[in-house]
């Protein structure tokens, strides 16, 4: 036998108890049982949380590439625990650069979502059947108590959120999430700039379209702004435009009450043959809005071209972006010019006969869209569900909320006596006084399903991108609503 | 005149010598008389297969499984959370009669693929044939090493480097273009839906791929050197001697190497995701990235299995043709 440094005897001997080691540690239970779905009574409720943006910034160092940092979420949740010393509160962080709703699924399919998470209200439409949200109806119901008599909350803890943007969350009549952050668009744009070409801010489509267009004779892309994904949309204007030009006859057919669209009506005016691509509305909205590509910067079609160093660097003179812009724009070094904005420039009789007279407005894009949170059935299984829903009654404590949601300042909040900054006291006002992007029955996204919105999206931008003639686009674009109406009043077994 | 024993010959000796453990003496016992049960032979081998078993154990786990599972999908309507449906062939005859999108991907696909196999084969037989004609071993190690480097680099990185090179406000290809006087051919190179395709496809230039010259030179370095000699001898160009001698004889190589890519062509997916996610307009979607797309953003898992067996049958099929067509020269 030649020498060996390891014999085969003890090659095994030492593999052999190794992997007795690890048989035996995986035997062990790495927290506290939680029972057969419920939590035994005297132990700790260990809840897993994750928190979207208010999960703590890695650094509390403000730097261009943490340019909001906050940890204020850890003060309130500390505070509940130091109430709850029966409740221990562990929150996490997902990758950078993943998608939220795929980490989500993954997750859920998994069994392994937290028991708290942030979850859009338009993707749990999508999971009504999949039993992966707690039903929050019955505890919105309940009083909240940490709330003093006689304020909203007191008695049932649904009426602390405004009923307005709140309502659009609503589906199969009954609440899966909630929403704590309203946002709204703008435009904002470099006042010296336009000073420098004697311009004012728009009063109208014409008037933007005439101001980019002196911007494209110095030789500048003016009309900078978010290009979502292409089953959203590339810029919001595009869905506050087509908001304007169905006003007129078509919203009061499809939405009669004015009030929130809900999906039942969208799917029924699409089977009914009310709204539908080859109305005269639908074409001239999509001619009206080819109009403003040539303003844009050539590479618009990308996904997430930062459109806000751009703006910072003055290379765009306008940029369409969120109320959640003003934080960057106040604190960025790189701001050395007066800036402000207007809101989306009305559609009047001198870009279409199809609108109404005196003009309509355009619908506040946003509304409930921001820190929007959701109980896992997860947290029924484990036997959490009472204690993950008494935290968020904590959190949605005015001064709980305000203290998370005003150290990053980007959302206005859904909770009444949640102190507003005073810079968006306007837009705050129109998003829970009125109706809003909750009636833009347009906004496929939100009202239809990714799966119709991706190629409808795909046909405007085609269109736009002269690859596709208007009709083939909007025959495609056809197909796609009635391929979705089918889909859901299937689904929902409605009668139209 | 005396030459230096080549390295070729080296090798070559050294291939021809068999090791003294595998020559069979004239007392062999016969054959059924030598073989074991197959129980003895397990347990004689009970240390290697205990080795070899956690990985056996891991593929069957992470590899066939999955595979094998999406292979059983691919005949249902499934969304994770829902019940699913048995459609059958339901989701193979969407794709190939109504599916526009995974059409005009697998048109796209078959260009990336055999753009592929152009550049990589070529461009790294031409670079393996310059360093094996290269005189001094040092000179070829460095070169060598220098065509290898890149390979640690993880893949993501070129891929942001090109998506920045492309940009149209900052990127060094269209600055460049601009000062050589051809601002008029500076585009969005990614965001034009006329020039993306071929904007993700011209990536990497020039298009040295490190492991495919390494095994071209290997090829190269393993023809004995009596054959190329005699050729020279009989009066054979460099071009002839490529043609004629080195050509063929590393054409097991190439075949490697054509196979590799194509799978790797029909595979697409990272430069796709990472530089376009399949736009501007579907003008960049490949089978890859809509089968991800249909999986992960609208969870038709079941259809996204269908692509993949798509793939995978495509693959198979791409790579049978190679092996039958394009044979091999033994020496």
């Amino acid at each position: 036998m030649t020498d060996r440094a390891l014999s085969r005897r003890a090659f095994l001997k030492t593999a052999g108890v190794a992997t007795a080691a690890v048989g035996l540690a995986a035997c062990q239970a790495p927290m506290a049982p939680a029972g057969d779905g419920d939590a035994a009574m005297g132990e700790v409720k260990e809840l897993v949380t994750y928190w979207g943006s208010w999960t703590p910034t890695q650094s509390m160092e403000r730097t261009e590439d943490n340019p909001l940092p906050h940890n204020k979420i850890l003060e309130v949740l500390d505070g509940y625990t130091a109430d709850h010393p029966d409740v221990s509160i562990e929150w996490i962080r997902i990758p950078q650069g993943i998608s939220s709703r795929e980490w989500t699924i993954a997750q859920q399919t998994a069994g392994t979502i937290p028991h708290i998470v942030t979850h859009a209200h338009w993707h749990i439409k999508d999971d009504l059947d999949k039993g992966w949200w707690t039903e929050l109806t019955p505890y919105f119901n309940q009083p909240n108590p940490y709330i003093p008599a006689g304020d909203p909350g007191s008695e049932k803890w649904l009426d602390q959120f405004f009923p307005i943007p709140t309502g659009e969350t609503l589906m199969r009549d009954g609440y899966y999430n909630m929403v704590f952050g309203l946002v709204t668009t703008f435009f904002y744009y470099n006042v010296d700039w336009f000073n420098d070409l004697g311009l004012e801010s728009p009063q109208n489509y014409a008037d933007f379209l005439a101001i980019c267009q002196a911007f494209r004779d110095e030789d500048v892309d003016a009309y900078g702004g978010w290009t979502g994904p292409v089953s959203d949309t590339d810029h919001w204007y595009r869905l506050q435009m087509g908001g304007m030009l169905m006003a007129g006859e078509v919203e009061p057919l499809v939405n009669p009450d004015r009030g929130t669209a809900t999906y039942e009506e969208v799917a029924c005016a699409i089977e009914n043959g009310i709204y539908h691509a080859h109305l005269p509305q639908y074409r001239e909205w999509m001619e009206l809005w080819k109009l403003n590509v040539p303003f844009r910067p050539a590479d618009w079609t990308t996904r997430a071209t930062d459109t806000h160093t751009r703006f910072l660097n003055k290379v765009e003179p306008i940029m369409e972006n969120g109320t959640w812009s003003f934080p960057r724009l106040l604190h960025d070094p790189l701001v050395d010019f007066e800036w402000s904005t207007f809101f989306a420039p009305i559609l009047t009789k001198e870009s279409s006969d199809l609108v109404t007279d005196p003009p309509t407005p355009a619908w506040p894009i946003g509304g409930p869209v921001g820190d929007q949170i959701a109980i896992t059935t997860r947290s029924e299984k484990d036997g959490v569900i009472d204690a993950a829903v008494d935290l968020m009654r904590w959190i949605s404590m005015p001064d709980n909320l305000h203290t998370i949601q005003s150290e990053i300042g980007t959302l206005m909040p859904n909770v009444k006596n949640v102190p507003v900054d005073p810079r968006f006291e306007e837009p705050f006002a129109l998003l829970t006084e009125q109706i809003g992007e909750t009636q833009m029955f347009v906004y496929e996204e939100v009202k239809l399903d990714a799966e119709a919105a991706e190629p409808i999206g795909q046909a405007w931008r085609s269109y736009m991108l002269d690859q596709m003639d208007l009709d083939t686009a909007l025959n495609i674009i056809q197909e796609s609503f009635d391929a979705y109406a089918d889909r859901y009043i299937e689904r929902e077994e409605l009668t139209c | 005149m005396a030459r230096k024993e080549g390295r070729g010959e080296r090798r070559e000796k050294d291939l021809l010598t068999p090791p003294s453990s595998l020559l069979t003496t004239g007392s062999s016992p016969p054959l059924q008389a030598r073989r074991k049960s197959l129980g003895k032979r397990l347990y004689e081998g009970r240390v290697a297969y205990l080795m070899l078993a956690p990985t056996f154990v891991f593929l069957l786990i992470f590899m066939y499984y999955p595979a094998l599972l999406g292979l059983y999908r691919s005949a249902f309507k499934w969304a994770p959370g829902l019940d699913s449906d048995f459609v059958g062939l339901g989701n193979f005859v969407q794709l190939f009669t109504k599916d526009r999108v995974f059409l005009n991907s697998m048109d796209h696909m078959l260009q990336l693929a055999a753009w592929y196999v152009v550049s990589t084969v070529g461009v790294s037989l031409f670079i393996a044939v310059l360093i094996h004609r290269l005189r001094g071993g040092r000179v070829q190690y460095t070169f060598r090493l220098g065509m290898i480097l890149p390979v640690v680099i993880p893949a993501i990185v070129p891929l942001m480097l090109w998506k920045f090179i492309y940009d149209v406000k900052v990127g060094p290809l269209n600055l460049f273009l601009t000062w050589i006087g051809l601002e008029s051919w500076t585009r969005a190179w990614l965001s034009d839906p006329n020039v993306a395709l071929y904007a993700v496809m011209l990536r990497n230039f020039p298009w040295v791929d490190g492991v495919a010259i390494l095994i071209l030179l290997a090829g190269l370095q393993a023809i004995p050197y009596e054959i190329v000699e005699s050729a020279m001898i009989d009066g054979a160009s460099e071009m002839r001697r490529f043609w004629s001698i080195e050509l063929p004889l590393i054409a097991g190589q190439i075949k490697l190497i054509s196979v590799l890519t194509i799978m790797w062509g029909v595979q697409e997916f990272t430069a796709v995701f990472a530089m376009t996610q399949g736009g501007p307009i579907n003008s960049t979607m490949v089978p890859g990235m809509w089968m991800f797309w249909n999986a992960f953003r609208i969870n038709k898992m079941g259809y996204a299995s269908a692509i993949g067996v798509v793939l995978f049958l495509l693959t198979l099929v791409l790579t049978l043709i190679n092996m039958k067509y394009i044979t091999t020269e033994e020496y």
